[in-house]
Protein backbone atom coordinates (compact mmCIF):
# COMPACT_ATOMS: atom_id res chain seq x y z
CA UNK A 1 0.00 0.00 0.00
CA UNK A 2 1.47 3.40 -0.90
CA UNK A 3 2.29 5.96 1.76
CA UNK A 4 -0.33 8.66 2.32
CA UNK A 5 0.72 12.08 1.03
CA UNK A 6 1.18 14.63 3.84
CA UNK A 7 -1.54 17.29 4.07
CA UNK A 8 -0.43 20.93 4.18
CA UNK A 9 -2.36 23.83 5.69
CA UNK A 10 -1.55 27.15 4.00
CA UNK A 11 -2.32 30.34 5.95
CA UNK A 12 -2.18 33.53 3.85
CA UNK A 13 -2.34 36.88 5.62
CA UNK A 14 -4.26 39.21 3.31
CA UNK A 15 -5.74 42.71 3.36
CA UNK A 16 -8.59 44.43 1.55
CA UNK A 17 -6.40 47.24 0.15
CA UNK A 18 -4.35 44.73 -1.88
CA UNK A 19 -7.21 42.37 -2.68
CA UNK A 20 -7.18 43.03 -6.44
CA UNK A 21 -3.43 43.45 -6.82
CA UNK A 22 -2.26 40.53 -4.71
CA UNK A 23 -4.91 38.25 -3.26
CA UNK A 24 -6.80 37.62 -6.50
CA UNK A 25 -3.69 36.76 -8.56
CA UNK A 26 -2.54 34.60 -5.64
CA UNK A 27 -5.92 32.83 -5.66
CA UNK A 28 -5.77 32.24 -9.42
CA UNK A 29 -2.26 30.80 -9.40
CA UNK A 30 -0.83 29.42 -6.16
CA UNK A 31 -4.15 28.62 -4.49
CA UNK A 32 -5.47 26.96 -7.63
CA UNK A 33 -2.57 24.51 -7.38
CA UNK A 34 -3.08 24.08 -3.62
CA UNK A 35 -6.68 23.07 -4.31
CA UNK A 36 -5.58 20.64 -7.01
CA UNK A 37 -3.27 19.00 -4.47
CA UNK A 38 -6.18 18.61 -2.04
CA UNK A 39 -4.51 20.72 0.66
CA UNK A 40 -6.21 23.33 2.85
CA UNK A 41 -5.83 27.08 2.48
CA UNK A 42 -7.01 29.95 4.66
CA UNK A 43 -7.13 33.61 3.68
CA UNK A 44 -6.83 35.53 6.94
CA UNK A 45 -7.99 39.12 6.72
CA UNK A 46 -9.32 41.94 8.82
CA UNK A 47 -12.45 42.23 6.65
CA UNK A 48 -15.50 40.22 5.63
CA UNK A 49 -15.47 38.50 2.20
CA UNK A 50 -16.17 40.95 -0.64
CA UNK A 51 -16.36 38.45 -3.49
CA UNK A 52 -16.07 34.70 -4.11
CA UNK A 53 -12.69 34.51 -2.33
CA UNK A 54 -13.26 32.83 1.05
CA UNK A 55 -11.57 35.42 3.27
CA UNK A 56 -11.90 34.70 6.99
CA UNK A 57 -12.13 37.81 9.16
CA UNK A 58 -9.79 37.07 12.06
CA UNK A 59 -9.27 40.56 13.53
CA UNK A 60 -10.75 44.05 13.54
CA UNK A 61 -7.82 45.85 11.93
CA UNK A 62 -6.60 45.42 8.36
CA UNK A 63 -3.53 47.71 8.22
CA UNK A 64 0.12 46.61 8.09
CA UNK A 65 0.34 46.18 11.87
CA UNK A 66 -2.61 43.79 11.76
CA UNK A 67 -0.25 41.06 10.53
CA UNK A 68 0.62 40.56 14.22
CA UNK A 69 -3.06 39.87 14.98
CA UNK A 70 -3.43 37.75 11.86
CA UNK A 71 -0.52 35.47 12.75
CA UNK A 72 -1.87 35.24 16.31
CA UNK A 73 -5.10 33.84 14.87
CA UNK A 74 -3.14 31.05 13.16
CA UNK A 75 -2.32 29.64 16.59
CA UNK A 76 -5.63 30.41 18.26
CA UNK A 77 -8.26 29.17 15.84
CA UNK A 78 -9.25 25.63 14.93
CA UNK A 79 -8.20 24.48 11.48
CA UNK A 80 -8.38 21.21 9.63
CA UNK A 81 -5.82 18.64 10.72
CA UNK A 82 -2.61 18.74 8.73
CA UNK A 83 0.87 17.24 8.74
CA UNK A 84 2.56 20.51 7.76
CA UNK A 85 1.72 24.18 8.13
CA UNK A 86 3.04 27.16 6.18
CA UNK A 87 2.28 30.78 7.06
CA UNK A 88 2.55 33.12 4.08
CA UNK A 89 2.03 36.78 3.19
CA UNK A 90 -0.15 37.78 0.27
CA UNK A 91 3.04 38.27 -1.75
CA UNK A 92 4.55 34.86 -1.05
CA UNK A 93 4.84 32.69 -4.11
CA UNK A 94 4.71 28.95 -3.38
CA UNK A 95 5.82 26.28 -5.81
CA UNK A 96 3.51 23.58 -4.46
CA UNK A 97 5.17 20.68 -6.25
CA UNK A 98 8.64 21.61 -4.99
CA UNK A 99 7.26 22.26 -1.51
CA UNK A 100 5.72 18.78 -1.44
CA UNK A 101 9.00 17.28 -2.60
CA UNK A 102 10.95 19.25 0.03
CA UNK A 103 8.57 18.20 2.80
CA UNK A 104 8.85 14.54 1.83
CA UNK A 105 12.54 14.70 2.82
CA UNK A 106 11.98 16.29 6.22
CA UNK A 107 11.40 14.82 9.63
CA UNK A 108 7.95 15.08 11.19
CA UNK A 109 9.47 14.72 14.66
CA UNK A 110 11.88 17.68 14.77
CA UNK A 111 10.92 20.92 16.47
CA UNK A 112 11.91 23.08 13.56
CA UNK A 113 10.92 26.16 11.62
CA UNK A 114 12.00 26.50 7.99
CA UNK A 115 12.21 29.98 6.51
CA UNK A 116 14.47 32.25 4.51
CA UNK A 117 17.55 33.88 6.03
CA UNK A 118 17.17 37.63 5.71
CA UNK A 119 20.37 38.75 7.40
CA UNK A 120 23.67 36.95 7.20
CA UNK A 121 24.93 35.81 10.62
CA UNK A 122 21.54 36.48 12.14
CA UNK A 123 19.18 33.77 13.26
CA UNK A 124 15.49 34.44 13.42
CA UNK A 125 12.18 33.73 11.80
CA UNK A 126 11.73 35.71 8.59
CA UNK A 127 8.40 35.42 6.88
CA UNK A 128 8.60 36.90 3.37
CA UNK A 129 9.09 33.51 1.74
CA UNK A 130 6.80 31.70 4.16
CA UNK A 131 7.24 30.06 7.55
CA UNK A 132 7.06 26.29 7.36
CA UNK A 133 6.75 23.84 10.25
CA UNK A 134 5.63 20.29 10.90
CA UNK A 135 2.50 19.56 12.93
CA UNK A 136 4.50 18.73 16.07
CA UNK A 137 6.08 22.21 16.09
CA UNK A 138 2.77 23.86 15.22
CA UNK A 139 0.90 22.11 18.03
CA UNK A 140 3.62 22.95 20.57
CA UNK A 141 3.43 26.67 19.72
CA UNK A 142 -0.37 26.52 19.68
CA UNK A 143 -0.46 24.92 23.14
CA UNK A 144 2.00 27.50 24.48
CA UNK A 145 -0.02 30.40 23.06
CA UNK A 146 -3.30 29.06 24.44
CA UNK A 147 -1.79 28.49 27.91
CA UNK A 148 0.31 31.66 28.14
CA UNK A 149 -1.38 34.14 25.83
CA UNK A 150 0.08 35.75 22.72
CA UNK A 151 1.58 38.78 24.52
CA UNK A 152 2.57 40.53 21.29
CA UNK A 153 0.56 43.47 20.10
CA UNK A 154 0.56 46.29 17.57
CA UNK A 155 1.80 48.86 20.09
CA UNK A 156 5.12 47.11 20.57
CA UNK A 157 5.53 45.01 17.45
CA UNK A 158 4.65 45.58 13.81
CA UNK A 159 6.17 42.47 12.23
CA UNK A 160 4.39 39.13 12.41
CA UNK A 161 7.58 37.08 11.89
CA UNK A 162 9.47 38.85 14.69
CA UNK A 163 6.43 38.39 16.94
CA UNK A 164 6.57 34.65 16.24
CA UNK A 165 10.35 34.65 16.89
CA UNK A 166 9.71 36.18 20.30
CA UNK A 167 6.99 33.64 21.09
CA UNK A 168 9.37 30.79 20.16
CA UNK A 169 12.08 32.40 22.30
CA UNK A 170 9.73 32.44 25.30
CA UNK A 171 8.72 28.88 24.60
CA UNK A 172 12.38 27.77 24.45
CA UNK A 173 13.07 29.51 27.78
CA UNK A 174 10.15 27.67 29.32
CA UNK A 175 11.41 24.34 27.96
CA UNK A 176 14.85 25.12 29.40
CA UNK A 177 13.36 25.84 32.82
CA UNK A 178 11.51 22.52 32.59
CA UNK A 179 14.84 20.83 31.68
CA UNK A 180 13.52 20.02 28.23
CA UNK A 181 15.99 22.13 26.29
CA UNK A 182 16.76 19.27 23.91
CA UNK A 183 13.22 19.75 22.68
CA UNK A 184 13.65 23.41 21.83
CA UNK A 185 12.58 24.94 18.53
CA UNK A 186 15.40 25.53 16.06
CA UNK A 187 15.49 27.34 12.72
CA UNK A 188 16.66 26.06 9.34
CA UNK A 189 17.14 28.21 6.26
CA UNK A 190 16.65 26.31 3.00
CA UNK A 191 18.46 28.26 0.29
CA UNK A 192 15.57 27.86 -2.11
CA UNK A 193 13.09 29.75 0.07
CA UNK A 194 13.99 33.10 -1.48
CA UNK A 195 13.77 36.37 0.44
CA UNK A 196 16.32 39.18 0.63
CA UNK A 197 17.25 42.17 2.69
CA UNK A 198 16.79 45.26 0.53
CA UNK A 199 19.09 47.36 2.66
CA UNK A 200 22.17 45.26 2.07
CA UNK A 201 21.65 44.03 -1.47
CA UNK A 202 22.49 45.85 -4.66
CA UNK A 203 19.50 46.55 -6.82
CA UNK A 204 19.29 45.09 -10.31
CA UNK A 205 22.16 42.78 -9.57
CA UNK A 206 21.70 39.21 -10.59
CA UNK A 207 22.87 37.87 -7.25
CA UNK A 208 21.65 34.37 -7.61
CA UNK A 209 20.64 32.02 -10.27
CA UNK A 210 17.13 31.00 -9.38
CA UNK A 211 16.58 27.53 -10.68
CA UNK A 212 13.72 25.13 -10.98
CA UNK A 213 14.17 24.02 -7.37
CA UNK A 214 12.54 27.21 -6.03
CA UNK A 215 10.28 26.28 -3.10
CA UNK A 216 8.94 29.71 -2.19
CA UNK A 217 9.75 33.34 -2.98
CA UNK A 218 8.96 36.73 -1.54
CA UNK A 219 7.60 38.29 -4.69
CA UNK A 220 8.67 41.88 -4.08
CA UNK A 221 12.29 40.75 -3.80
CA UNK A 222 12.29 38.93 -7.11
CA UNK A 223 12.66 42.02 -9.25
CA UNK A 224 16.12 42.60 -7.80
CA UNK A 225 17.55 39.19 -8.48
CA UNK A 226 15.55 37.50 -11.19
CA UNK A 227 16.50 38.70 -14.63
CA UNK A 228 13.34 37.30 -16.19
CA UNK A 229 11.10 39.38 -13.95
CA UNK A 230 8.81 41.67 -15.96
CA UNK A 231 7.47 44.41 -13.80
CA UNK A 232 4.53 45.14 -16.05
CA UNK A 233 3.33 41.57 -15.89
CA UNK A 234 1.53 40.05 -12.94
CA UNK A 235 4.44 38.68 -10.87
CA UNK A 236 2.44 35.63 -9.73
CA UNK A 237 1.76 34.76 -13.36
CA UNK A 238 5.40 35.43 -14.29
CA UNK A 239 6.64 33.04 -11.64
CA UNK A 240 3.92 30.55 -12.51
CA UNK A 241 4.90 30.65 -16.20
CA UNK A 242 8.60 30.40 -15.46
CA UNK A 243 8.61 27.65 -12.84
CA UNK A 244 5.32 25.77 -12.77
CA UNK A 245 4.59 24.86 -16.38
CA UNK B 1 -19.88 86.84 17.66
CA UNK B 2 -21.54 84.03 19.64
CA UNK B 3 -24.17 82.04 17.78
CA UNK B 4 -26.65 80.26 19.96
CA UNK B 5 -26.66 76.50 19.35
CA UNK B 6 -29.99 74.80 18.94
CA UNK B 7 -28.74 71.92 21.01
CA UNK B 8 -26.06 72.96 23.50
CA UNK B 9 -23.07 70.70 23.91
CA UNK B 10 -23.01 69.37 27.44
CA UNK B 11 -19.73 68.11 28.89
CA UNK B 12 -20.49 65.85 31.85
CA UNK B 13 -18.79 66.77 35.10
CA UNK B 14 -15.99 64.38 35.95
CA UNK B 15 -15.93 62.75 39.35
CA UNK B 16 -13.01 63.80 41.51
CA UNK B 17 -10.29 61.20 41.76
CA UNK B 18 -7.55 60.68 44.29
CA UNK B 19 -4.41 59.00 42.97
CA UNK B 20 -2.35 58.00 46.01
CA UNK B 21 0.31 55.89 44.26
CA UNK B 22 3.12 56.27 41.75
CA UNK B 23 3.72 53.94 38.82
CA UNK B 24 7.22 53.98 37.34
CA UNK B 25 6.24 53.83 33.69
CA UNK B 26 9.66 54.54 32.21
CA UNK B 27 13.21 54.26 33.47
CA UNK B 28 16.03 55.15 31.08
CA UNK B 29 19.72 55.12 31.96
CA UNK B 30 22.28 56.23 29.42
CA UNK B 31 25.85 55.95 30.68
CA UNK B 32 28.43 55.93 27.86
CA UNK B 33 31.33 56.07 30.36
CA UNK B 34 32.12 56.54 34.08
CA UNK B 35 31.71 60.30 34.03
CA UNK B 36 28.94 61.12 31.55
CA UNK B 37 25.40 59.91 31.67
CA UNK B 38 21.81 60.77 32.23
CA UNK B 39 18.76 59.12 33.63
CA UNK B 40 15.13 59.89 33.11
CA UNK B 41 12.13 58.61 34.98
CA UNK B 42 8.48 58.85 34.06
CA UNK B 43 6.38 58.78 37.21
CA UNK B 44 2.67 58.33 36.74
CA UNK B 45 0.19 58.96 39.52
CA UNK B 46 -2.38 56.17 39.84
CA UNK B 47 -4.60 54.27 42.25
CA UNK B 48 -3.43 50.69 42.74
CA UNK B 49 -6.82 49.76 44.25
CA UNK B 50 -8.58 50.72 41.03
CA UNK B 51 -8.83 48.55 37.88
CA UNK B 52 -7.74 51.47 35.73
CA UNK B 53 -4.30 51.49 34.14
CA UNK B 54 -2.04 54.44 35.00
CA UNK B 55 -3.00 57.33 32.74
CA UNK B 56 0.03 58.89 30.95
CA UNK B 57 -1.68 62.28 31.26
CA UNK B 58 -0.93 62.14 34.97
CA UNK B 59 2.82 61.70 34.43
CA UNK B 60 5.80 63.70 35.47
CA UNK B 61 9.22 63.37 33.77
CA UNK B 62 12.41 63.61 35.85
CA UNK B 63 15.65 64.24 33.90
CA UNK B 64 18.83 63.84 35.96
CA UNK B 65 22.59 63.50 35.69
CA UNK B 66 23.09 59.78 36.23
CA UNK B 67 26.47 59.78 38.02
CA UNK B 68 25.48 62.73 40.16
CA UNK B 69 22.47 60.74 41.38
CA UNK B 70 24.60 57.65 42.08
CA UNK B 71 27.11 59.76 44.05
CA UNK B 72 24.59 61.71 46.09
CA UNK B 73 21.69 59.33 46.64
CA UNK B 74 22.84 56.20 48.56
CA UNK B 75 19.56 54.39 47.76
CA UNK B 76 20.15 55.00 44.04
CA UNK B 77 23.75 53.72 44.31
CA UNK B 78 22.52 50.53 46.04
CA UNK B 79 19.75 50.06 43.47
CA UNK B 80 22.19 50.43 40.57
CA UNK B 81 24.56 47.92 42.19
CA UNK B 82 21.66 45.46 42.32
CA UNK B 83 21.03 46.04 38.62
CA UNK B 84 24.71 45.41 37.81
CA UNK B 85 24.64 42.22 39.91
CA UNK B 86 21.60 40.99 38.00
CA UNK B 87 23.13 41.54 34.53
CA UNK B 88 24.74 38.05 34.09
CA UNK B 89 21.47 36.34 34.99
CA UNK B 90 19.47 38.62 32.67
CA UNK B 91 22.00 38.01 29.89
CA UNK B 92 21.69 34.23 30.32
CA UNK B 93 17.92 34.47 30.32
CA UNK B 94 18.04 36.51 27.11
CA UNK B 95 20.38 34.05 25.40
CA UNK B 96 18.15 31.10 26.27
CA UNK B 97 15.50 32.67 24.06
CA UNK B 98 17.73 33.21 21.03
CA UNK B 99 16.81 30.82 18.28
CA UNK B 100 19.55 28.53 17.11
CA UNK B 101 20.14 27.74 13.46
CA UNK B 102 20.69 24.19 12.30
CA UNK B 103 21.16 22.90 8.75
CA UNK B 104 18.19 21.46 6.92
CA UNK B 105 18.20 17.76 7.78
CA UNK B 106 19.40 15.24 5.24
CA UNK B 107 16.76 13.20 3.53
CA UNK B 108 14.99 11.30 6.33
CA UNK B 109 14.67 7.57 6.06
CA UNK B 110 11.50 6.45 4.34
CA UNK B 111 9.00 4.99 6.75
CA UNK B 112 7.93 1.50 5.88
CA UNK B 113 4.54 1.58 4.17
CA UNK B 114 1.82 -0.53 5.68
Amino acid sequence: MSKKRPVINYYFMVCEALHEKRTKPLYNTVIRRIKECGDNFYLLGGFEPIDELPVIKVCDFDDYHSCVEKIESVFKKDWNDADWHIICDDDTFVHTENLNLFISKLSKDNLRIYCSQLYEDSVGIFGGAGILMNDKTFKLIQKFVIENGWKENRHFQSHSDIALSKICGRLNRKLKIANKENDKIRVSNPKTMYSFNHDTMKKSQNLINIKGDLITAHIKDMQYVWTDFYEQECPYQSLENAFCR
Amino acid sequence: MPITKETPLVIPAKAEKTLPHTWLSELVVNAPNASDGYMSLKLTAFDSDSDEDPNPENSEMLHLDFWEVVTNVPEAAAAMQSVFDAIPAIESYYKEGILEEVPVEEDVEEEAGD
